[in-house]
């Protein structure tokens, strides 16, 4: 059963450190992705797993079994790439049944086999075709049957929807992931689309620098980041700088610049540190007319964007920083237009707190 | 510079003055150089009944005539099996594997080109051939030597001289190769060797059959260094320059054929590799994954290139080894002195760089227009059409060409009278021979440059002239210089069609000067100008590699 152990893997090209010791576990029957701003590494680590370019230094297990200098065409495992990478000069059928004929089975089997494996993709393709006869979305299905048409039970994917039209990709991820679990396979992909991400992986490996950053599931990313990088990279995030100026029991009180003050839960931290609030915009809520208790704050809207399924506000504070607030888009809920003043409510159990990063906030937070 | 700058902006806005330079540039590319190219055509037309009486009717002529033309098919068909199954996996190799050299090698590929063909005909001659004063078996005190004169020594001189047209197309396929679809054959179970058989090679396909192509239209139409090593065997070229003046219709007969068979089989591979789809035959996979071995592959690398270092760079070095002997004693007898000093040697070098500057630049000023024009003034069928017939100027054997140009310019029936046999005719077929060799790559340099930079030069208010000398022009830098490179090396090193051109005289071009020093000296057994032409051969082969020096370092400056 394909389980996969990365440990302490590290790659150079040239003067760029692609990945500068890795180490990841994946469990069987996982779905996971990688995401990452661009040059995180993670194509770089997923061409290691297959085999594709060997490691600096570190060590791939598949299986328990240490598979480094074992060539890709040995691992067994199937890869789908971002440009698709159909033979041209292949049919659909050729393409399918390629893994079995480079396997020595006779063409008859293989394509029998083929035939079978093109079932999996949610469109009926015609096995004749040529690939540049496919559509985007056809094409990536053709490639993953291929991928898995010799029973490779740990798939690979390296950006698989990037190259396909909107709408597509995203009724294709799902389909993926159903693939996937129908099939019981390990799934490892690659992607920067958070979104596509966040809902179908079972676990999220966070990426940058070539190092890794955080692995949890999904909702763990989104409300438990472990760093700012994370806090910001997944989702929409306010991050305010302030001070702890006064601290009791499990709550303190920060100060943020010009003065404005917020309360927020806050374990093992000293009067005075110097620190970023994050704070979530789903979990702040807006009002028109001033109401009482914690954390109220007056502001002005700057914008307001209907999104799909969400009003997104970006609030002027009265010490200049912007605030966003996301509430969900109701058929009833209207929209408060810009320039209104507004009160903002920040429940203190919600404020995530970081220690302010030593290198500045903005370094901390670059995608580079 | 900037009021020419706005003259020939101005120049470019104005229609009639945009129309009557292409015109001029059209009837240069119509008028002088592909119909003159293909005069043999109507020429023989007008002559069919001479053709019948003197070719036809004669058994004895045709059977000479048909002889020549089928050796020459048969050499330059070995020759593309040859040169095909060495260059493809050395293009590989330079491409694919990094060893010490490689840079060095890379170069030493195309001196057999650069260098002219008659200095490593004479070369290869001295290398393999019959013991003579000077040869390698003689060197070795051997009594007999590896190859004598004939077929074979003349695959072993074709081969060598056709290889970096194979390698350098198979070359430039396998370096645009996305890597991605040998990654998905890898993951897919396929071992290196399964993933080059089955998936590379398809791809490069249309790379090999450009280079097959070149290479067979060179070796169909070797003239120079053929008549050094060929002796009794005389290929078709070689037919047509004996014959030119003793029988002109046999010679129009081969020239004909020649070119037919050229243009015939381009067409052919052309439609074969657009509509083939290479098959996979059942894999093996037990061999083809010990095929894929390190060691394997270690040992195909080694045999190819040890191919190299003996058939194709042990002969084309040797002329540097060979002066290295005791000079022989001066004879007494020498028939012309003056075609055999010194002097002949240094006026016919200036005379082949003079010529190969100005054929050079010439094409340059008018290939340049011309391939704007084609590619940004034209479209559709119109388009297709002037692409093939600059393809057309390329595939036509030289030798065919250089008989063509003559029976137009020259003093033949039906021709203009205006040119006799010599260096004024020498002039005009370079000039001729190396157009295409500029155009084209500058051609597809354009065809792959998006238009949109010139649109956003021309929204921003520049001129047509302007945009071109703004943005066009550096941004194909690399491909005008790779034309200019490759018309000079290609006038430098010609041969064949020189030798035709030149007619008896000797004191013409370098290339036509050393075949003329060698067959002088076979014919005498004269050794002291055998020992010359290996000096000056030599000498020719030091240039050649320091001009190809030269070239990577500019090239290497630009891109």
């Amino acid at each position: 059963m394909p389980r996969v152990e990365v440990i302490g893997v590290r790659k150079r090209f040239g003067d760029v450190e692609a990945l500068r010791g890795v180490d990841l576990s994946i469990e069987d029957g996982e779905y996971v992705c990688i995401i990452g701003p661009s040059g995180c590494g993670k194509t770089t680590l997923l061409r290691i797993i297959a085999g594709l370019i060997p490691p600096d230094e570190g060590h791939v297990y598949i299986d328990g079994k240490l598979v480094n200098g074992v060539p890709p065409e040995d691992r067994g495992l199937g890869f789908a790439f971002q440009n698709i990478a159909l033979f041209p000069h292949m049919s659909v059928l050729d393409n399918v049944a390629y893994g079995l004929r480079v396997r020595g089975k006779d063409a008859s089997f293989s394509k029998k086999v083929a035939r079978e494996m093109l079932r999996i993709s949610p469109i009926e393709i015609s096995p004749k075709a040529l690939p540049r006869e496919l559509s985007g979305g056809a094409a990536q299905a053709v490639a993953i049957a291929r991928a898995l048409a010799t029973g490779a039970k740990l798939l690979l994917l390296d950006e698989p929807l990037g190259a396909l039209d909107a709408r597509v990709r995203v009724s294709m991820r799902y389909e993926l992931r159903r693939i996937v679990k129908d099939l019981g396979l390990t799934a490892i992909h690659v992607t920067h689309n958070q979104a596509e991400a966040m809902s179908i992986a079972d676990k999220v490996v966070v990426m940058r620098s070539g190092r890794v950053m955080q692995v949890g599931a999904p909702r763990e990313l989104f409300w438990q980041p472990q760093n700012l990088f994370v806090a910001y990279f997944v989702g929409e995030i306010t991050l305010l700088e302030g001070y702890i100026v006064e601290r009791s029991e499990d709550r303190c009180l920060i100060e943020l610049r010009e003065g404005l003050q917020l309360v927020s839960t806050c374990p093992e931290r000293a009067r005075g540190d110097h620190v970023v609030a994050a704070i979530r915009p789903e979990r702040v809520k807006l009002y028109a007319s001033e109401v009482g208790g914690e954390n109220v704050l007056r502001g002005k809207v700057l914008s307001a964007r209907v999104l799909t399924g969400v009003l997104r506000y970006e609030v002027l504070l009265e010490n200049g920083e912007t605030l966003l607030v996301k509430e969900i888009l109701t058929h009833a809920k209207r929209r408060v237009l810009p320039e209104t003043s507004v009160w903002v409510q920040i429940p203190p159990q919600s404020i995530l707190l970081f220690d302010y990063p030593s290198i500045g906030l903005m370094r901390e937070i670059s995608l580079e | 510079m900037a009021s020419l700058s706005g003259l020939l902006d101005k120049a470019t806005r104005s229609a009639l003055a945009r129309k009557a330079f292409n015109f001029t540039v059209l009837a240069f590319f119509f008028g002088f150089v592909l119909i003159p190219s293909l005069w043999v055509f109507p020429h023989t037309l007008t002559r069919l009944d001479q053709m019948y009486t003197q070719v036809i009717a004669k058994p004895e002529v045709l059977s000479e005539a048909v002889t020549s033309l089928i050796r020459s098919v048969e050499i330059a068909l070995a020759v593309v099996v040859i040169d095909v199954a060495v260059g493809v996996p050395v293009a590989w190799i330079l491409v694919r594997r990094k060893f010490m050299g490689k840079e060095f090698l890379d170069t030493l590929l195309d001196l057999p080109v650069t260098m002219p063909t008659s200095a490593l005909g004479f070369s290869i001659y001295l290398f393999w051939a019959t013991p003579r004063k000077l040869s390698m078996a003689d060197l070795l005190g051997l009594k007999t030597g590896f190859l004598s004169e004939g077929p074979l020594l003349v695959l072993a001189l074709h081969a060598v001289f056709c290889l970096p047209y194979v390698v350098r197309s198979v070359i430039g396929m396998v370096s645009e190769l996305d890597p991605t679809y040998e990654y998905a054959a890898r993951t897919l179970g396929a071992p290196s060797f399964t993933t080059f058989r089955t998936v590379s090679l398809p791809s490069i396909v249309p790379g090999i059959v450009s280079g097959a192509i070149l290479a067979f239209t060179r070796s169909v139409s070797e003239t120079g260094a053929t008549m050094i090593v060929a002796g009794w065997y005389e290929t078709a070229p070689v037919y047509i320059k004996r014959m030119c003046d003793v029988n002109p219709d046999a010679a129009s007969l081969v020239t004909i054929s020649l070119i037919a068979t050229s243009l015939v089989l381009v067409f052919a591979l052309s439609a074969l590799s657009a509509y083939w789809r290479v098959p996979i035959v059942r894999v093996l996979p037990s061999l083809e994954r010990w095929l894929s071995t390190a060691k394997a592959s270690a040992v195909r690398d080694f045999v190819i290139l040890a191919f190299l270092a003996v058939v194709v760079f042990a002969p084309t070095f040797y002329i540097a080894v060979a002066p290295l002997q005791a000079p022989p004693q001066a004879q007494a007898q020498r028939p012309d002195s003056t075609e055999f000093g010194w002097d002949a040697f240094a006026e016919t070098l200036v005379n082949s760089l003079l010529i190969a500057s100005g054929a050079t630049a010439v094409g340059l000023l008018l290939g340049l227009p011309l391939a704007m024009y084609i590619s940004r003034r034209l479209s559709g069928r119109l388009k297709v059409l002037l692409d093939t017939l600059v393809n057309v100027s390329v595939i036509v054997p030289t030798s065919a060409l250089a008989y063509s140009l003559y029976l137009f310019w020259g003093d033949a029936p039906g021709g203009l009278g205006l040119f006799e046999k010599g260096l004024a005719l020498v002039v005009v077929v370079h000039m001729v021979l190396t157009f295409p060799y500029v155009v084209r790559p500058i051609l597809s340099a354009l065809e792959g440059l998006d238009p949109v930079y010139e649109e956003a030069a021309l929204t921003l208010g520049a001129k047509p002239y302007t945009v071109f000398r703004t943005v066009v022009l550096p941004l194909i830098r690399p491909a005008i210089l790779a034309g200019v490179v490759l018309s000079f090396t290609r006038s430098f090193s010609e041969t064949g069609a020189t030798v035709i051109a030149s007619g008896a005289q000797v004191r013409t071009t370098v290339p036509v000067l050393i075949v003329g020093w060698v067959k002088q000296a076979q014919k005498l057994g004269d050794q002291v100008a055998l020992y010359n032409a290996s000096i000056a051969c030599a000498l020719l082969l030091g240039l050649s590699y320091a001009m190809l020096v030269a070239f990577r370092l500019v090239m290497g400056r630009v891109k």
